[in-house]
């Protein structure tokens, strides 16, 4: 391994427009070729600490930097995002943000015009598109393109300037288990290239292994992880743990959902002949990859569809939370929600009552903006609003454990094992899909339902919380 | 309905046979007459906006295909006749003093200024946009108009996600609710969106050719189209 300093952060002070402090005289050296994950808590300073890295900080965000940030010796603080992407590319969160033009092959001759000029604008892009396998995407449009498809033609766009670093920001946030394997193929493939990675992800336990050191970022600061005693401490933790249970099959009451031979498509047939029946206290989960019709078939469920043939039979009030949580949100606040909400079942004080002492029990602050929480918290305080106050029959959730932190994951599933009504969600990882111990597992493709196993042992799931506890340092 | 729209809405290549400013003009003026009859014409132009129709159709049509062309106005077409059926409960209930046949010209006047509001979005790209007012010195608007270009069929998406969400939230109360995390959801697209234009650098102005020969056809419709004002 070379031994030049990539980049290098010392004694980096951000925050945003005058408020507390969120990174705190932060040092970090990574060497050119070195491959290093940095795991965090959420609010951190995860994502502030990318901003900084791709230059867009304090243009975009207000956020005041001190400190000293160089790419190669150069120093980077305050530098032009355009110059500073040629030598350090940051692929955030949302895939979707990353491109200027709806045709991929468009946008990625667009971008390699500003970088190289006209004349080797197409030789670079026709080698992007081969080299990442994007040449059947090349005329899609960018919003057609499935979760891991958009990542890697983001990935694709980053390299096109050839960057010696590429930073990912919760690179996982959307993949389903095929997208996660492809993306790993890929770190190997730019590690390969000699390129120096920096990976910010929660989601870590299929890739630690990758990583030549991992970080962790903790009350503004960076430190290397010592792996070994973790791991070893966290194994000591998991043979400690008991498993969720959820009431088993005699506890089940009247039947909410029922779906009899259900088929449905867009251009092409997408679901055929779905049969499924759902009782009040039971939970399913449907496992699918991404475009494989999970979300679709929420949406013949909730009406908003209606099926080429066959019935959707749905009995009481039903919720659906959606994938992108803050959608579910209207009010100021959480305590405005749960106003409204048991206003809109005509619920009285007792209903008010009830919902706020359960947010209160689950550490959720009633006063808080919704805005304000973090996305583990958005989907927790939904399931909580919509079982406290509403009572639904039924609760639908698309992907609620995409973007959730391990230790999230191992709270929501708790939550829902409390929670009465029937619910069904839908998953494109079978990650954590062993802690739905008395769960109805059954994994969707080529349009049909049938029953599923878990892959991985619950051991190993809560094995993932409690390193992940350890790591960032989550007391229980 | 809303993915299919969104689809509609996007720049198609073959818009490219035509010079710009026919691009420009055809779909505008079409837009703007449709607005001035309205107002100032007291008497029926069911000709005029039939007309406009037939023609925005057909080039629609040549841009993506009949079939996509009547999938993505579906919603628009809906709304459209929502608001012809409502009319039409209400004359006949002795409600409103509009007749059929304005109830009717009002319906296909909405259609015509949609379909040709479409054909600018399919028939203007993003980056002739940005050349067009940053040549007349708008460049931070031209920034902001290619940003809110780029993120509409996403943008469609979420609102349909939102819709669905807090329909069943609230039992199909408080629905102007929806507009609270729709517009918190545009200002978390607009600021990341903000990041890939520094990043990337924003859509360049490309200068395409203003006039073309067959453009003559598109303004032999328009103009026959106007003509039928007369009739």
């Amino acid at each position: 391994m070379r031994s030049e300093i990539a980049v290098q952060l010392e004694d980096l002070w951000a925050r945003y427009s005058s408020g507390e402090w969120i990174l705190k005289g932060l040092n970090l050296s990574v060497s050119e070729g070195e491959s290093v994950l940095i795991v965090g808590a959420t609010g951190s300073g995860k994502t502030t600490l990318a901003r900084i890295l791709n230059g867009t900080a304090g243009p975009i965000y207000g956020v005041e930097v001190k400190g000293s940030y160089k790419v190669n010796g150069v120093e980077a603080l305050g530098l032009d995002p355009f110059i500073l992407g040629l030598k350090i590319h940051v692929v955030s969160q949302n895939p979707y943000i990353h491109f200027l033009n709806f045709i991929l092959e468009q946008d990625y001759r667009d971008y390699a015009k500003k970088v190289y000029g006209d004349r080797f604008e197409k030789q670079v892009v026709e080698k992007t598109l081969t080299q990442f396998n994007l040449r059947e995407l090349r005329h899609r449009y960018f919003f057609n393109l499935s979760g891991g498809q958009a990542r890697r033609a983001a990935t694709g766009k980053a390299l096109i300037s050839d960057p010696e670093v590429l930073v990912f920001d919760e690179p996982f946030m959307w993949l389903d288990d095929k997208g996660v394997d492809e993306f790993l193929d890929m770190l190997h493939l730019l590690k390969r290239l000699g390129k120096t990675i920096i990976v910010f992800e929660h989601r870590f336990n299929r890739v630690i292994r990758f990583f030549d050191k991992v970080f962790v970022l903790r009350n503004g600061r960076i430190e290397e992880a010592d792996l070994t005693a973790l791991l070893r401490a966290a194994a000591r933790k998991t043979l400690g743990t008991t498993l969720v249970q959820q009431p088993d099959k005699g506890e089940l009451g009247e039947v909410v959902l029922k779906l009899e031979n259900v088929s449905f498509g867009y251009k092409e047939p997408v679901l055929n002949n779905i049969s499924l029946e759902l009782r009040r206290g039971e939970g399913v989960a449907i496992i699918g990859l991404n475009g494989t019709g999970k979300t679709t078939l929420l949406k013949l469920i909730t009406g908003y569809l209606k099926p080429w043939k066959g019935r959707v039979e749905v009995r009481g009030r039903f919720i659906y939370i959606p994938q992108l949580i803050h959608l579910f949100y209207t009010e100021g606040s959480l305590r405005e929600e749960v106003v409204k909400l048991c206003k809109s079942r005509s619920g009285n004080e007792a209903c008010v009552e009830e919902a706020l002492k359960a947010l209160w029990k689950e550490g959720l602050n009633p006063d808080k903006p919704p805005s304000k929480l973090s996305h583990g918290q958005m989907v927790k305080a939904a399931v909580l609003l919509a079982s406290k106050t509403v009572k639904p029959d039924l609760i639908l959730l698309d992907e609620p454990f995409s973007g959730l932190t391990y230790v999230d994951r191992f709270n929501l599933i708790k939550l829902l094992a409390e929670t009465p009504s029937a619910k069904l969600l839908t998953t494109s990882s079978r990650e954590f899909t062993s802690l739905l111990s008395n769960w109805r597992l059954l994994v969707l493709e080529n349009g049909g339902l049938k029953p599923a196993e878990a892959l991985e042992k619950p051991l190993n799931a809560v094995f993932s919380v409690e390193l992940a506890k350890l790591l960032i340092g989550v007391e229980d | 309905m809303i993915r299919d729209l969104a689809e509609l809405l996007v720049t198609k290549p073959r818009a490219r046979g035509f010079g710009l400013a026919a691009r420009l003009t055809i779909p505008l003026t079409l837009i703007v007459l449709s607005i001035i009859v309205a107002v100032v014409r007291k008497e029926s132009s069911t000709i005029f906006y039939a007309s406009s129709l037939v023609f925005t159709s057909g080039l629609l049509a040549y841009n993506s295909g009949l079939t996509r062309l009547l999938k993505g106005v579906q919603l628009i077409l809906l709304f459209i006749l929502l608001g012809l059926f409502i009319n039409i409960v209400a004359l006949a209930a002795g409600l409103t003093p509009l007749s059929l046949e304005k109830v009717l010209t009002g319906a296909l006047r909405l259609s015509a200024i949609a379909f040709a509001a479409i054909l600018l979005f399919q028939w203007v790209g993003i980056e002739e946009w940005v050349y067009l007012f940053s040549s007349a010195g708008a460049e931070g608007f031209a920034r902001i108009l290619a940003l809110s270009m780029i993120q509409l069929p996403l943008t469609l998406r979420a609102f349909s996600e939102a819709l669905l969400s807090v329909r069943l939230k609230y039992g199909g109360k408080y629905f102007t609710r929806i507009l609270n995390p729709l517009l918190l959801h545009a200002m978390n697209t607009a600021r990341s969106a903000s990041e890939t234009l520094l990043i990337y650098g924003p859509p360049a102005p490309v200068k395409t050719r203003m006039w073309r020969e067959r453009d003559i056809l598109l303004y032999a419709g328009l103009s026959a189209i106007a003509l039928s004002l007369l009739v």
